[in-house]
C-alpha cells in the first residue's frame, strides 16, 4: 500500500497502538493527489474491519522512534478516542453548491435601494454598469451562502429527529468551498438502517442533500 | 453615525480575519531558500485575498444599506472588479490554480 | 439518497478536501505544514464570514430601528 507521494506505508507499533506511516519530504503542502492518498490509506484501514482514528493531514515526525514516543505519551487519550469511534463510520450529508438561487425580486427588496414603485420588477431603470453588476453578484453569493447554511441546519434538525438513536454522534453544519454539510457517526452495522430512516425526511426537504460515505471518522477524531 | 459604524465594522471584520490567519500559520516554517520564495508569494497573495474579501463584503453591505448613490455603487464595484481581475492574473502567474480540475485549494480561488 | 444528481464528481472532490483537511487527530504538539498552506485559512475564513453575516444582519436591523426613531425627532430652529 502506498501513501502520500507514492511512499510505501508501514506499521509502527507503540504499546497497544498501531500507526500506519509513510515517509514524506520535510513538509507536506496539501494537493488534491496528496489528500486523496492520505484518505486512501484511512479508507484501507477502515476496510480491514476495525475503525481507525484518522490522523491530521500534514502530521509529520522526524523518524519512527519519534512516532513511537509521541504515541506512547498520548496512549490513553488516543485509546479513548479510538473507543469512541469503535465499530462506527462517518456519513456526511452534503448540500450541493447550486442548492440556492436567490430570486431577483428578493434581491431588489433586500437591497432597499428600489423604491416602492419599482419593487417586484426585475429590471432597473437603466442597465447596470459592470461595477454594479459585480457588486450585485457578490451580494447574491453572500445571500446564497447564508441561506445554504441556515437550510443545512434545518435539515440537520430533521435528520436528528428521524434517525434518533441511530446517530452515535454528529457535528454542527459547516460551510466550506461552496458546499454546506454535516457529518454523523453511525454504527457500521446500522448504516443501511440510517439511510432508510432519513430517506423520507430527505425527500421532503426543499433542498436535496447527498449522503456520502461511509468514511473513516475524521470529524470525530478530536482536535477539530 | 453611519460612517463610523462602517469603519468599526470593517476594522472588526479585518481583525477577525487576520486572527484566523494567525491561528492557521504553521508553528515551524520550512526555511529552504528555493521554496521560501514560492511560499512567501502564496502567503502574500493570501493576505491580499483576505483583505479583498473583507472589502468586497463591506462594499456589499454599504450597497445593501442604501447609503450609496448609483454612481458611487458603480465606482466602488468597478474598483473591486478590477482588483478581482488583477488577482486572477496574479494567481495564474504564480501557478496557484489547478486548471485541470478547475479547483483551487485555498482562498485564492475555490469551488463555487 | 437524493435522486437525480447528474455529475457528483465536483461535489465529492470538495467534500474530500472538506473532510480530510484540518480534521483528524493531532498527535504531536504542532502540525508542520509548509508556508502558504492556505486551506486551513480558507476553512476558517468561510466559517467566519458566514458568522459575521449573521451577527451583522441582526445588528443592522437593530440599528435601522433606532434610525427610524431618530428620524421622527423634529429639527429645532437654530440647531
Amino acid at each position: 500500500m502506498t501513501g502520500v507521494d507514492g511512499a510505501v506505508v508501514h506499521a509502527v507499533h507503540a504499546a497497544e497502538l498501531i500507526a500506519w506511516v509513510s515517509d514524506v519530504a520535510d513538509t507536506v503542502t496539501p494537493t488534491v493527489d496528496r489528500v486523496r492518498a492520505h484518505d486512501a490509506v484511512c479508507a484501507a484501514a477502515l476496510d480491514r474491519g476495525e475503525t481507525p482514528l484518522p490522523i491530521r493531514f500534514g502530521q509529520t515526525f522526524p523518524d519512527d522512534k519519534a512516532v513511537v514516543s509521541e504515541l506512547a505519551a498520548r496512549e490513553s487519550v488516543l485509546r479513548s478516542r479510538l473507543a469512541r469511534v469503535a465499530g462506527c463510520v462517518e456519513l456526511r450529508l452534503v448540500m450541493p453548491p447550486d442548492a440556492f438561487r436567490v430570486r431577483e425580486e428578493e434581491t431588489t427588496t433586500d437591497t432597499g435601494t428600489a423604491d416602492a414603485a419599482s419593487a417586484g420588477s426585475d429590471t432597473s431603470r437603466e442597465a447596470d454598469g459592470p461595477g454594479t453588476a459585480f457588486l450585485k453578484q457578490l451580494a447574491r453569493r453572500d445571500r446564497e451562502d447564508l441561506a445554504r447554511a441556515v437550510g443545512c441546519e434545518e435539515v440537520r434538525d430533521a435528520v436528528r429527529f428521524a434517525a434518533k438513536s441511530l446517530i452515535v454522534g454528529q457535528q454542527p453544519c459547516e460551510s466550506a468551498r461552496g458546499v454546506s454539510f454535516f457529518p454523523v457517526l453511525v454504527r457500521r452495522a446500522e448504516v443501511e438502517a440510517f439511510r432508510s430512516a432519513i430517506a423520507e425526511t430527505l425527500r421532503s426537504q426543499a433542498i436535496p442533500l447527498s449522503v456520502l460515505g461511509p468514511f473513516a471518522p475524521y470529524s470525530f477524531a478530536g482536535d477539530a | 453615525m453611519p460612517g463610523l459604524d462602517a469603519d468599526d465594522a470593517m476594522r472588526e471584520e479585518l481583525a477577525t480575519q487576520l486572527s484566523a490567519i494567525a491561528r492557521a500559520l504553521p508553528d515551524r516554517i520550512n526555511a529552504d531558500p528555493e521554496r521560501v520564495e514560492q511560499g512567501l508569494a502564496r502567503l502574500v497573495l493570501t493576505l491580499i485575498e483576505v483583505v479583498r474579501k473583507v472589502l468586497e463584503h463591506q462594499a456589499v453591505r454599504r450597497m445593501d444599506g442604501g447609503g450609496l448613490s448609483a454612481e458611487e455603487v458603480e465606482r466602488l464595484g468597478l474598483a473591486l472588479l478590477k482588483l478581482d481581475e488583477r488577482m486572477q492574473e496574479m494567481k495564474g502567474a504564480f501557478g496557484l490554480t489547478d486548471e485541470d480540475l478547475q479547483i483551487d485549494l485555498g482562498p485564492l480561488g475555490g469551488l463555487r | 439518497m437524493s435522486g437525480e444528481v447528474v455529475d457528483n464528481a465536483p461535489l465529492e472532490l470538495s467534500d474530500l478536501i472538506n473532510r480530510v483537511l484540518d480534521k483528524g487527530a493531532v498527535i504531536a504538539g504542532s502540525v508542520t505544514i509548509s508556508v502558504g498552506d492556505i486551506d486551513l485559512i480558507q476553512l476558517d475564513l468561510t466559517v467566519v464570514l458566514t458568522a459575521i453575516e449573521t451577527v451583522r444582519s441582526a445588528e443592522r436591523r437593530r440599528g435601522e430601528l433606532q434610525t427610524d426613531v431618530n428620524a421622527n425627532v423634529p429639527v429645532l430652529p437654530g440647531d
